[in-house]
């Protein structure tokens, strides 16, 4: 498990600076029904940064409702508890619990849930009549003016009836932000939208971010993972380890997760080596941060030299390591590095009969220690 | 048990609330009607039984003392079945608080009774200086408690009170029954040692059953003449071919109003039972949906929801028959004890449970049969398919257009106000069942109203401050010096009195009038003339007739000369108007005191004096303890008052029996504004349901639990307001026909119709609390509701 947060925007994997302004600690969340016991949520500690636009993606059933229930307070959790910006939200009484809601969070759902009896205009008013944030002569400029930002002062007045989805969603992100929320919550907010509309609603939203609003969306469209900022991998009630996520995208995400449960890492400082022919001969090593220098000597002769850095993975397994004949070594040339590892037995382990993951992830492993697969990363990349 | 019952059966049970919600909506619905129903029918035969069970003489008549031997010779006439002498003692009692009051004691024959029979209630027939009191008036005194009584003479005398009886005849002959003086039964035995002769004053016959009416006054004309052979001269004679209770009058209008009510209960139960099977119908298309995708056929369907709804028309059906049965037997008890007859047994009225069946069994199918099909011909993607919040009826109509165009309120309450017409189907017939409740609750007002203006009918002929009658007449220039001579009089008036027969053409009794002799200048008698004119000032043989000489004598006109037996004479009077009072069967005139006094021979004599307070006794309220003074006083110097009265207390005795009806009317516009709220919760009920979504996003964007009831119950505000609307609208033909069944069934004629202002108040705070009430259920589920259950995200 990747702890410690490094400087590093480019690397998607890792949590930006500062302190989290959505902060998850040990949220589990168990339902039970006549057929017994069901976890939605295992055990999860997650945070959320300010001016984050974090994509929540899973299949259904994944817990990704129940999750972003957690950070709203439409749901409570059985175990663990929820800050945003330092509140606890299940700590509040219910009532008080639904103005801080309406005041700090806007949520925006996927069938759009405009109330159909008030126009567009009076759907915007009405998170500010319930908060009253606004004093009442300022309310009505206010949402004409989100109902302009999102293009529909024209229809303002209309009922939800009577305008396109695509319009009902607009005017829904204008009510997600009558009282000026610095967060947003969207719950598949384009699963009902053809794709240009649903552009537009990813355009509108990016401009969100930009006015520096946190956007935590639940999502299913691999469209938009190009705009996140992050993304938050849920299977069956956890989060997947996203250096995991990163590094081997093509592994299903149930091995994924059982694989989350076996990483270690450590952080080793410039100058030290890493000890392939013992320490790591049985594991699986990733950089999170950092930069190795991977050397092959023949002998005395030094015939190959990789430079490593985060989101390449190496190994000491199955490597010669005769020091008179050839072997590896692996050296720290950046200030330090954060490494994640994972034995291979517990490799093994996981995926059972199903060897292929694991030819896989060696045929790729031998492709890194001959100089043709490493991956590109935002930091210097490959240096031979 | 195959899925799709099983299915049936977890729908019920799956949605609990629902299902009670709904199944108690139907129940109210088939409670009142049965209730209804069942109350009409049996008040009906309780009282038509329960009188007949007392063998009611068919003929009454007073004459002189007789004895045994000659009821013995009456029960030999041909025609009749058996004969009762009876004798009355006229005497005060003390009540349980201290208070002297008019006492009847019935002697009772010397045989068991057999005509005219009173019912034990409790304790023991009484011996000898013993006594038993009729429950007609609660005097304050129980079984065994002491009855200490003066006679006319002035001797006291003390009875013990062994025990409480029903009398149904009371208020046939005399006084009606609400103004009858208390009433007692002592022995033979007992009326010897009061010092009274032994003979009998009046006879009570009944004739063989089925007997005509031409044939009942040959029978009569034989008895009359067997007693005149006798040398005893007839006082007074009644025939009743069919003799009714003397509250029959009372009961007819009660009972015409709950037809009245029990015609508006289908409806309104219908209303009910459609509405909420329409909203529970429309909460199960998407299951049809599902159904049909697996493969079920539109027939299956129908038949599978036709038993659903036969469970629950089963269900409501189980709890209503005998609720409204002993409803019913409770409503027939609540008049029977104040209308003076015996009260059955919680009884299952064919009709009634028939009417209850049919409503249970067939209003629901016939209501559901609609949105079953209608369920049943959704297309599977329709029923199956999310779409969020539906957005009902709402922006369609015109309606919703000008709904639209009001833009001053706030939010919350443009929702309240615009939810309130989403169903607009469900709207209107929740407003019918809850705007006829109001109308009767509003029109129970008016008609107490127009029974007001009645009573104040009444009033204008007692405008004195107290009445005093006495045993018997005495010199008006005595009484009046007396009584002027108490502190607080101000002025004293005579009145005679005098109980005459009215002769036919050929010299016979045809009616017992009750004739009052006023002074023509009188100012305490202010009639209302229905026709012609009050007596005047040199009127000598002037009689003004009330109205029933109108119902029973349309032949009579002003102008006309009736003739009166007085004291076995005829004397003739010119008929110069008629007036309003009580209506009914009791018949009254008015005439010059002094001419009566001339014809009946009490010259300077009067038997009731009217007394008018001083103004500070008038200001303090003081009319009852006045009557009470002047009670005591003139017993103390040996004058033998019958009663000496206040015209508070004579005014309302004789509208206890409106109150009756006015309390019962209340009791019938309470369950009608039940069925109303119940069917408001109802819909309440079912629309947050149906809103669950709403409420759930409504919570998202920052409604508190308590912004959420209060959207709620301001829309069954504005329902129940709306209802007010058209109820008060109702309330105008309700009242009219209301008050049409009250007056005709009492007052034997239409009666004027008065409106008050105060139902319609008093309704509209009724029907905002009952709009809260009906909604806070509702309310409290919607805020209840998490927002992951309502927005269902997965």
């Amino acid at each position: 498990m990747i702890t410690g947060v490094k400087v590093n925007a480019n690397l998607p994997w890792h949590n930006p600076t500062g302190d989290p302004f959505i902060n998850l600690q040990r949220i589990s969340k168990t339902y039970r029904n006549a057929a017994g016991e069901f976890i939605a949520l295992n055990n999860i500690d997650l945070n959320f940064y300010k001016g984050e636009f974090v994509g929540v993606i899973g299949k259904s059933g994944s817990g990704k409702s129940t999750l972003v229930n957690m950070i709203t307070g439409i749901d409570r959790p059985t175990e663990g508890k929820v800050f945003v910006d330092g509140v606890d939200v299940h700590a509040m009484r219910e009532s008080k619990q639904a103005r801080w809601r309406g005041l700090n969070l806007g949520v925006v759902f996927q069938f759009f849930q405009l109330l159909p009896m008030l126009s567009l205009l009076e759907n915007v008013l009405l998170p500010m009549d319930f908060c009253n944030k606004y004093p009442e002569g300022k309310r009505l400029k206010r949402a004409m003016d989100l109902l302009r930002m999102v293009g529909l002062e024209k229809d303002a007045h209309k009922l939800p009836g009577a305008v396109s989805g695509g319009q009902q969603q607009s005017a829904a992100i204008a009510r997600a932000l009558a009282n000026d929320p610095p967060i947003i919550i969207a719950d598949e907010p384009t699963g009902n939208l053809d794709a240009k509309t649903a552009d537009s609603v990813y355009d509108k939203f990016a401009s969100l971010v930009d006015e520096g609003r946190t956007i935590i969306m639940i999502t299913h469209d691999p469209e938009i993972e190009h705009r996140l900022s992050r993304k938050v991998l849920l299977e069956d009630g956890e989060v997947i380890d996203p250096l995991l996520a990163e590094v081997f995208p093509w592994l299903p995400r149930p091995l994924l997760r059982q694989l989350t449960h076996e990483l270690q890492s450590d952080v080793f400082q410039r100058g030290s080596s890493l000890d392939l022919s013992s320490r790591f001969a049985r594991d699986l090593l990733l950089i999170d941060s950092g930069r190795v220098q991977i050397q092959h000597h023949k002998g005395t002769q030094k015939d190959l030299q990789i430079e490593l850095g985060p989101g390449n993975f190496f190994s000491g397994r199955d490597l010669p390591t005769d020091p008179d004949l050839q072997h590896y070594s692996a050296d720290i040339v950046s200030s330090q590095v954060s490494l994640v590892y994972l034995p291979f037995n517990a490799i093994s382990g996981v995926a059972g009969e199903n060897h292929d993951h694991i030819n896989e992830i060696m045929d790729r492993l031998s492709k890194i220690l001959i100089g043709q697969g490493e991956k590109e990363t935002g930091e210097e990349g490959l240096i031979q | 048990m195959r899925p799709r019952w099983r299915k049936i059966i977890a729908d019920l049970w799956g949605h609990i609330a629902r299902f009670i919600l709904v199944t108690l909506s139907l129940a109210v619905g088939m409670f009142a009607v049965g209730m209804i129903a069942g109350g009409y029918i049996t008040t009906l035969e309780n009282m038509e039984e329960g009188y007949q069970a007392v063998n009611p003489a068919n003929i009454r008549l007073t004459t002189s003392g007789f004895d045994e031997n000659l009821v013995e010779r009456i029960r030999r006439v041909d025609g009749v079945a058996n004969a009762q002498g009876e004798k009355l003692i006229f005497a005060q009692m003390r009540t349980g608080e201290g208070e002297w009051r008019n006492l009847i004691l019935q002697v009772l024959p010397e045989n068991d009774q057999i005509i005219d029979k009173i019912t034990l209630l409790e304790g023991r027939w009484p011996g000898e200086e013993e006594v038993m009191l009729s429950v007609h008036r609660d005097e304050g005194l129980n079984v065994g408690e002491d009855l200490n009584i003066q006679l006319m003479t002035g001797e006291a005398r003390e009875l013990s009170i062994t025990g409480m009886v029903r009398d149904q005849t009371i208020g046939v002959a005399g006084t009606s029954y609400f103004v009858a003086p208390a009433q007692g039964y002592v022995t033979f035995e007992t009326q010897s040692s009061l010092h009274e002769n032994l003979d009998y004053e009046s006879l009570l016959i009944s004739v063989e059953p089925g007997m005509s009416s031409a044939r009942l006054d040959e029978v009569a004309e034989e008895i009359q003449g067997i007693i005149e052979q006798s040398g005893r001269e007839i006082d007074s004679i009644t025939t009743q071919e069919n003799p009714v209770h003397p509250n029959s009058g009372y009961v007819s209008a009660a009972v015409g109003l709950l037809a009245l009510l029990g015609f508006l209960s289908v409806f309104l139960s219908g209303f009910l039972v459609f509405n909420s099977m329409s909203a529970l119908l429309a909460q199960q298309i998407r299951y049809i949906g599902i159904m049909k995708a697996i493969g079920a056929r539109r027939n299956a369907i129908i038949r599978m929801y036709m038993v659903f709804i036969f469970v629950f028309g089963l269900i409501a059906l189980l709890i209503a028959i005998p609720s409204a049965a002993w409803a019913a037997a409770e409503l027939g008890s609540f008049l029977a004890l104040r209308l003076n007859y015996l009260p059955g047994e919680m009884t299952y009225v064919p009709l009634a449970v028939i009417l209850q069946i049919a409503i249970a069994l067939i209003v629901p199918q016939i209501t559901g049969i609609v949105p079953i099909l209608k369920a049943s011909r959704v297309s599977v993607h329709d029923a199956v398919r999310t779409t969020g919040i539906e957005s009902g009826d709402f922006g369609k109509g015109w309606i919703d257009r000008q709904l639209e165009k009001i833009k001053s309120l706030t939010r919350p309450l443009l929702i309240s106000l615009r939810n309130t017409f989403r169903r607009k189907g469900r709207l209107l017939l929740t407003l019918i069942t809850l705007s006829l409740g109001g109308a009767v609750f509003i029109a129970t007002f008016n008609v107490r109203a127009s029974l007001d203006s009645y009573i104040e009918q009444v009033a204008e002929y007692i405008l004195a401050d107290v009445t005093i009658d006495f045993a018997r007449p005495y010199r008006i220039n005595e009484i009046e010096d007396v009584l002027n001579s108490v502190d607080g009089v101000a002025e004293v008036e005579p009145r005679g009195s005098a109980s005459l027969q009215l002769l036919n053409d050929a010299g016979e009794t045809v009616e017992n009038v009750e004739v009052l002799g006023a002074l023509p200048d009188s100012d305490l008698i202010q009639p209302i003339l229905l026709e012609g004119r009050w007596i005047v000032p040199g009127d000598d043989n002037a009689i003004v007739l009330n109205e029933a000489f109108i119902t029973h004598y349309p032949e009579i006109d002003v102008g006309d000369r009736i003739t009166l037996d007085v004291n076995r004479r005829e004397v003739d009077w010119e008929v110069v108007g008629f007036f309003q009072f009580i209506g009914s069967d009791y018949f009254l005139a008015y005439v010059p005191m002094e001419y009566l006094n001339q014809v009946t021979g009490n010259l300077n004599e009067a038997p009731n004096f009217q007394v008018v307070a001083t103004q500070d006794i008038r200001a303090a309220d003081g009319e009852s303890a006045l009557a009470q003074r002047l009670d005591d006083f003139l017993r103390e110097r040996g004058y033998a008052v019958r009663s000496a009265s206040s015209s508070e207390e004579i005014r309302g005795n004789a509208t206890k029996g409106l109150d009756t009806l006015t309390i019962f009317l209340l009791i019938m516009s309470g369950i009608t504004a039940l069925v109303g709220s119940i069917s408001l919760t109802g819909t309440m009920g079912m629309n947050v349901i149906e809103r669950t979504r709403e409420i759930g996003v409504m919570r998202a964007i920052g409604a508190t639990d308590r912004q959420v009831k209060i959207l709620v119950i301001v829309e069954g505000v504005i329902i129940g307001l709306i209802s007010w609307i058209f109820g008060t609208l109702l309330a105008f033909p309700i009242s009219a026909l209301m008050s049409y069944i009250l007056n005709t069934a009492v007052f034997g004629m239409p009666g004027e119709f008065a409106f008050t202002a105060t139902g319609f108040i008093i309704w509209i705070g009724v029907v905002i609390l009952l709009s809260v009430i009906a909604s806070i259920l509702p309310a409290n589920n919607a805020a209840r509701l998490t927002i992951r259950e309502v927005l269902a995200y997965e």
